[in-house]
């Protein structure tokens, strides 16, 4: 495996490490503008698309 | 760190963690920061799963593996897409509804490290890092 695909987990499993205490310490739309709401669901919304479907669909 | 050791960290952390509450940021902030990881989660897993097509491709693993592998990535991908739709509706939702969402997340949450870590364990066990 070459360093740069090391690095890429790397830098994953740190964000897994962020995501942790950020969902868990709730994740509310309450005082956001709209705008900012559409954006995220906008942002998962292709986040899940973009992932690779497993083999045999 | 080495990655299978930070794997086995990120667990730890994860069961620290999720007893705990962290006051004084946004949520804005907060939202943002879950979505920034969510996005960085998918993009290591779109890593691990070019990196291991790339294996096959270069018949460097056997079928066996690839099925093995097919297996934990699926476990991966439905965990992260439940994640996802769950979050989605915790951003939107208000009151009991939004409480709810919020609680699946946090379910979902708890899963989906060990998840990632098999897929990411298995990818990393393949083959050495090159030097």
């Amino acid at each position: 495996m070459d360093p740069v695909t090391l690095a890429l987990i790397e830098a994953g499993i740190t964000a897994l490490e962020q995501l942790v205490p950020a969902i868990v310490n709730q994740i509310s739309a309450a005082g956001m503008d709209p705008d900012t709401v559409a954006s995220y669901q906008s942002r998962i919304q292709t986040a899940m698309a973009s992932l690779p479907k497993p083999a045999g669909g | 760190m080495k990655p299978r050791l930070r794997v086995g960290a990120v667990l730890m952390a994860l069961l620290l963690m999720a007893g705990c509450a962290q006051f004084g940021a946004t949520n804005t902030t907060k939202t943002n920061t879950a979505v920034t990881s969510f996005e960085a989660v998918g993009t290591t897993l779109t890593t691990l799963y070019n990196q291991e097509a790339a294996m096959v491709k270069a018949n460097q693993i056997t079928a066996a593996q690839d099925a093995q592998f097919q297996g934990l990535y699926r476990n991966a991908y439905n965990g992260y897409q439940a994640l996802g739709a769950a979050m989605q509706t915790a951003i939107t939702a208000t009151g009991t509804n939004q409480a709810n969402a919020q609680a699946q997340v946090n379910t979902l949450m708890a899963e989906l490290p060990g998840l990632v870590a098999a897929v990411s364990n298995f990818v990393l066990g393949l083959v050495p890092v090159k030097q």
